[in-house]
């Protein structure tokens, strides 16, 4: 820069034109060639540059692909849509299984801030006994439907039937967590 | 032709698998050759470019048909482009040490890589070196012959950015040409006649 005799800003408007030729006026060529006459720095660009410029105007090669690649991309379709659809699949799972937790869990808390430890009991209890009776029809539905349903659509439906087990071993661990500490405060 | 062309591609908005198949065979080399000058290797050029037609597949709901299909597809072409270069880059840079010292001493001499010798492998390397967006710039303006205005459109910029980018990547590339002192010294002797570009 200061090899400029002091006038970086010129030095750098020159390095745009001799850049970016094809927008020069006559007279900025003019201009430029004075400056490339005197600059050393400039002239060495200005030289690279009509090198690299050559090398890139010159007819280049397209590249082109093996031959087949329309039909390969043709048998790939089906392949590519089966992934995309397990994908969504997936995703719903997710999504489905993280609301159930977050349900249970909520009800959980909800449930145990407002009841007394006996109620909490029972009511755990009583839960339990119906779902071990739901579960034998459950069963039996879910043996009838896998027939004519895609295992896709039972998915949702076992994640809920997890979720409400979940729910309840929950409940009975705090139940009983909430036991022992109520014991050792009497004791 | 040009009718032709027109009824594929309706034909494939309305969801006619066959017709944007013939689409692909049509546009395969101007995608190809892009992903090709953006990746700079032929396999990750296959994919890429299988890529873009499968994205652009999955996409044709949303193509403006008063835009041109292959500015289109060339510009989802680039943008998968950028992204896999940066990514690649982000990885080299994880990496950069061990590669060295392990591949340095197998990896092609310059008079190796020359020896091929089109002046284009040599413009390969030294695109190579270029930043993502700024290589898709120099592609797009030299191998696809873009007006800076197709370039912005292409690559989602403003004019102003293609300019600065393009200018950029000449500058970069200009002072990675090596010159030898004969030369140096004639062109010092001649007058200055700006070229055409
Ligand atoms: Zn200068």
């Amino acid at each position: 820069m200061n090899s400029m005799k002091g006038k970086p800003m010129n030095h750098k408007k020159f390095e745009q034109m001799i850049l970016t030729p094809e927008a020069l006026t006559s007279e900025e060529r003019e201009e430029l060639a004075r400056h490339i006459a005197t600059c050393e720095s400039c002239r060495k660009l200005s030289l690279q540059w009509q090198k690299a410029s050559r090398m890139l105007n010159k007819p280049l090669p397209m590249a082109a692909p093996a031959p087949g690649f329309s039909a390969r991309f043709a048998h790939s379709i089906e392949k590519r849509k089966e992934a995309e659809q397990q994908k969504q699949v997936r995703r719903f799972i997710t999504i489905l299984l993280v609301s159930l937790l977050s349900a249970a869990l909520i009800f959980a808390v909800t449930y145990y801030s407002t009841n007394s430890l006996e109620t909490i009991i029972k009511d755990t209890a009583n839960a339990s006994a119906q779902m071990l009776f739901l579960w034998e029809s459950l069963k039996a539905i879910i043996s009838t439907v896998t027939g004519f349903l895609p295992t896709v659509l039972l998915i949702p439906f076992l994640l809920t039937a997890a979720s409400a087990m979940l729910t309840l071993t929950l409940l009975w661990l705090v139940s009983i967590w909430k036991l022992t500490l109520q014991k050792e405060t009497v004791l | 032709m040009e009718h032709e062309l027109q009824q594929w591609l309706d034909e494939a908005m309305q969801g006619k698998e066959e017709s944007f198949c013939r689409l692909v065979d049509h546009y395969q080399n101007g995608v190809y050759n892009l992903c090709y000058r953006m990746l700079g290797n032929r396999h990750e050029a296959e994919d890429a470019a299988q890529e873009s037609f499968w994205r652009a597949y999955r996409n044709l709901h949303r193509y403006d048909p008063s835009r041109s299909f292959q500015t289109w597809l060339l510009s989802i072409a680039s943008h998968y482009c950028i992204d896999q270069q940066r990514k690649r880059r982000m990885t080299l840079i994880a990496i950069d040490e061990p590669f060295e010292e392990t591949f340095g001493s197998n990896s092609p001499t310059p008079e190796h890589v020359y020896s091929n010798n089109e002046q284009s492998s040599q413009m390969e390397e030294l695109i190579n070196t270029l930043k993502p967006t700024d290589r898709a710039a120099l592609v797009l303006r030299y191998w696809h012959q873009m007006s800076e205005k197709e370039i912005a459109d292409t690559l989602s910029l403003s004019v102003s950015a293609v300019k600065s980018r393009l200018f950029r990547a000449r500058k970069e590339l200009a002072e990675k040409m090596e010159t030898r002192r004969e030369e140096y010294e004639l062109h010092e002797r001649e007058t200055y006649e700006p070229q055409k570009i």
